[in-house]
């Protein structure tokens, strides 16, 4: 660690990996309550818990961007964060703020809108933060040194608070409503997020292989070029039978198949420069999350999406448990491995420790992970047999409920191996070895 | 990945700093990142368009039959003409002739604006006859293809009157680049969505 | 590399070795294409038919290798693909040969598909 306002990054990878937790733990209890239906629905219905479920999801992939930004944008323009005291006022408004709509939530305060359920006060809150974020960020970056990474990441992070706002207009017809929905929900991570991955991989590459930044620098502008050009016009993948004009099928069709190849070359990058570069690197771990989070990510929203991308397809799909398999593997493999790669190189530097607890680490990295693709395989499945059923067969929905219950049951099997790997990530991050006192800084590799 | 050992090997390693190849073509190579995506989208557009007509020949013939191949026709030279004068501009550009190269690329923007009129003109008749982009899916897909040419050639006028505004050499190779792409895009469809019947 | 005739003719070739063509052969490259144009234009102005017509494979064959060629040659000579786009340049006549088979594959089924034999 060069620059001691990186320090306030400590704040927000701390929450967010506090978030993590409650997002896994009311993940697992929407599990429990799936296979046992009547188990918490009075005092806590399974809405609620879906609710803070996702909700805790986005806040805390958000709060690790913010987190991530604070600590990569230092080094990358060479100079100070341009107010550590807003930085820290900003993360407990926003603290304060997600506390806020999840006690709201509990009592049935939401607009019921899916990630988009905070209310009215909550989203001005909500921009109210992402104002400090971009004045504090924004004003680092105009003082410094520019560079590829981080003009990439705050162009991208100005575009996650602008989509946001789409989330203030919600129109009555539900055609019109979704449309509007989807530019906040599909332009955010299939448009701007992914922007944040390809930049924040690309930082890490230039720290932990070596490989002129010049060479990352053209690869992360063709990650951009690729991901803008498939994503903005793939959001027709979305518009196919929900009462929107016939020719989004086309466009969706298309565009929406192409947004495999940023994902892509997103896996061949990472490969490409740690076989170049080598991997000499101490950190391990933060090597291992990070060419993970490129193959998980490519599984993820790369095959997973297109299983059901296409309009012909999705005719039969949309809105199954195949939807829900995919949402769970996009959002674990590129924005949960992408923030938990950061934090795992980020966190010995901030607190000036050899990368510490690597094998504990590594371990989660595998339970999780293997976790989280069995999920993804039983969801998959129920959801080809809820698809036949139901929507082939027409078969009642409840009854093809019961038909996949076996599957439930084994996604809440591996909802529970996903909580013990996560244990061991989150005990690995921020519980220091007793061995491991050295209080040795660890250098910083050459760029 | 192949272009990039193969152009290495035998030199030194200076892939180092290189494109994979692309920064052998004329013009920045951002912007055959881009060429390369609009051709892959066009082509996968006119290859949907075959397969579509697969499914309704019937239908796609009697649709067909109300296209103006005329106006197609005229539109394909209008565009060899201003890609001519897009050539001439870099040459111009090479040999110091920065006036020169301006007027050329003014002048290869100005077949773009004919070529819009003649597709607004070729559109209107459409309208008129009652035909609009959800008429049936011959018509979705003209609509869809031409009118996604139709704004990359709005888009390539854009280009070059900023490339014609600061004409260095490699902002001309660069927007020329781009609207020969638009071109040469407009040359396949012609034929297969105006012609092939 | 062996100097093709279209090597000794250009009249720029930058450091990198591409090369865009020189005024004369964008020249005759702008008239091939033109010409073709404007013979596709004439043939199909001239025929009046009123019950639509299902073209056989060689006519078909025929109007989409022209397209594909006249986007060869704005390939190759206006956008100044030459030989030193190595791979690259595979690639780009790869994708015109997988649009005219393609564009011909889909004939084909039309014609076996059309209850009269092709004219
Ligand atoms: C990091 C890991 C996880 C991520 C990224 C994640 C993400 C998500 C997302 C995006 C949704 C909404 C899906 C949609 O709209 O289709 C969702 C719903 C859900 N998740 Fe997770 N989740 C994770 C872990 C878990 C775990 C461990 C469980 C436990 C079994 C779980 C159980 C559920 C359930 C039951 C739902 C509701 C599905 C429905 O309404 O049918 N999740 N999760
Ligand atoms: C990291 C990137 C991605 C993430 C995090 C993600 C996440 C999600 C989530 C959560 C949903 C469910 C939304 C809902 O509740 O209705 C969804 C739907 C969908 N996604 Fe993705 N996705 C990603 C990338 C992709 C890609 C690349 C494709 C296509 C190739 C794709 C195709 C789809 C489709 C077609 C749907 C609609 C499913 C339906 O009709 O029910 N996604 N995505
Ligand atoms: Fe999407």
């Amino acid at each position: 660690m060069k620059y001691q306002s990186q320090k306030v990054a400590l704040y927000y990878i701390y929450g967010a990996l506090a978030l993590f937790a409650a997002q896994i733990l009311f993940g697992v209890v929407a599990g429990t309550v799936y296979v046992l239906p009547n188990l918490f629905s009075e005092i806590l219905p399974f809405n609620v818990i879906r609710m803070i479920h996702t909700n805790a999801l986005i806040v805390w992939l958000l709060m690790g961007y913010f987190g991530a930004a604070y600590y990569l944008l230092p080094e990358e323009c060479e100079t100070e964060i341009h107010s550590p005291k807003l930085a820290i006022i900003q993360f407990w408004l926003f603290l304060i703020a997600a506390g806020a709509a999840v006690v709201g939530y509990i009592f049935g305060i939401h607009e019921g809108r899916e990630f988009l359920e905070q209310p009215l006060p909550i989203k001005v809150g909500i921009v109210v933060v992402a104002l400090m974020f971009l004045y504090n960020t924004t004003m680092t970056l105009l003082k410094g040194r520019k560079t590829a990474v981080s003009n990439v990441l705050m162009v991208a992070l100005w575009f996650v608070a602008l989509l946001f706002l789409f989330a203030f207009y919600n129109p009555s017809n539900l055609a019109v409503d979704k449309m509007y929905w989807w530019y906040v929900v599909h332009l955010w991570v299939e448009g701007v997020w992914e922007l944040i991955m390809a930049s924040i991989l690309a930082f890490l590459m230039i720290k932990m292989t070596g490989v002129d930044r010049e060479v990352v620098e053209k690869w992360l502008y063709v990650m951009v070029s690729l991901t803008l050009f498939t994503g903005i016009l793939g959001t027709g993948h979305h518009y196919y039978w929900i009462g929107t004009p016939g020719y989004w099928q086309w466009i969706g069709n298309v565009f929406s198949t192409l947004e495999v190849v940023p994902f892509f070359a997103m896996v061949v990058f990472c490969f490409y420069m740690v076989w170049k570069g080598g991997r000499d690197h101490p950190n391990k771990s933060a090597l291992l999350w990070s060419l993970g989070c490129s193959v998980m990510a490519f599984f993820g929203a790369g095959v997973w999406g297109f299983m059901h991308t296409l309009s012909s397809i999705n005719y039969y799909t949309h809105g199954t448990q195949v939807t829900a398999a995919h949402g769970h593997l996009a959002f674990y493999g590129a924005y949960v491995m992408l923030n938990l790669a950061i934090f795992t190189y980020a966190l010995p530097y901030l607190r000036g420790r050899e990368p510490y607890n690597q094998q504990l680490n590594m371990w989660g990295f595998w339970i999780t992970t293997s976790g989280m693709a069995f999920m993804t395989f039983t969801l998959t499945f129920a959801g080809v047999v809820q698809t036949h059923l139901q929507r082939v067969l027409g078969m009642n929905y409840m009854d093809v409920q019961d038909q996949v219950a076996l599957f439930y049951w084994m996604r809440l099997g591996s909802g529970i191996a996903v909580l013990i790997g996560v244990t061991f990530i989150i005990w690995a991050l921020v519980v220091p070895p007793r061995a491991a006192s050295v209080r040795a800084k660890i250098s910083q590799p050459a760029e | 990945m192949t272009a990039q050992t193969q152009l290495s090997s035998g030199a030194e390693d200076n892939d180092t700093a290189s494109w994979g190849g692309l920064e052998l073509l004329p013009g920045h190579p951002i912007m055959w990142v881009l060429i390369l995506s609009e051709l892959v989208v066009f082509g996968a557009f006119l290859l949907t368009f075959s397969g579509a007509r697969v499914v309704d020949p019937q239908g796609f013939a009697q649709d067909q039959m109300q296209l103006d191949r005329l106006a197609g026709g005229i539109n394909t030279l209008v565009l060899l003409t201003s890609g001519l004068f897009a050539v001439f501009a870099i040459q111009a550009v090479n040999t110091g002739n920065i006036c020169r190269s301006r007027l050329w690329l003014v002048l290869a923007s100005l077949g773009g604006a004919i070529f819009l009129i003649i597709k607004m003109i070729e559109y209107r008749a459409k309208f008129d006859a009652g035909i609009g982009l959800e008429s049936s899916t011959f018509f979705t897909l003209y609509f869809l293809i031409t009118g996604f040419h139709a704004l990359h050639v709005v888009l390539g006028i854009g280009i070059l009157m900023v490339v014609a505004i600061w004409p260095s050499r490699i902002n001309v190779e660069t927007g020329a680049a781009f609207w020969h792409m638009v071109d040469m895009v407009w040359v396949l469809v012609f034929p297969v969505i105006y012609l092939v019947r | 590399m062996k100097k093709s005739l279209e090597i000794t003719d250009v009249a720029a070739i930058d450091m990198a070795g591409s090369c865009i063509a020189s005024v004369r052969t964008a020249c005759v490259v702008w008239g091939i294409a033109s010409i073709t144009t404007l013979i596709a234009v004439i043939l199909a102005l001239g025929d009046n038919a009123v019950e639509p017509i299902t073209l056989n494979m060689f006519a078909t064959g025929f109007i989409v290798a022209v397209g594909c060629i006249k986007a060869a040659l704005i390939l190759r000579y206006y956008l100044g693909l030459g030989p030193a786009a190595g791979s690259w340049r595979a690639m780009f006549i790869a994708f015109l040969i997988v649009i005219f088979l393609g564009v011909l594959a889909a004939q084909g089924v039309v014609i076996l598909m059309t209850p009269q034999a092709a004219s």
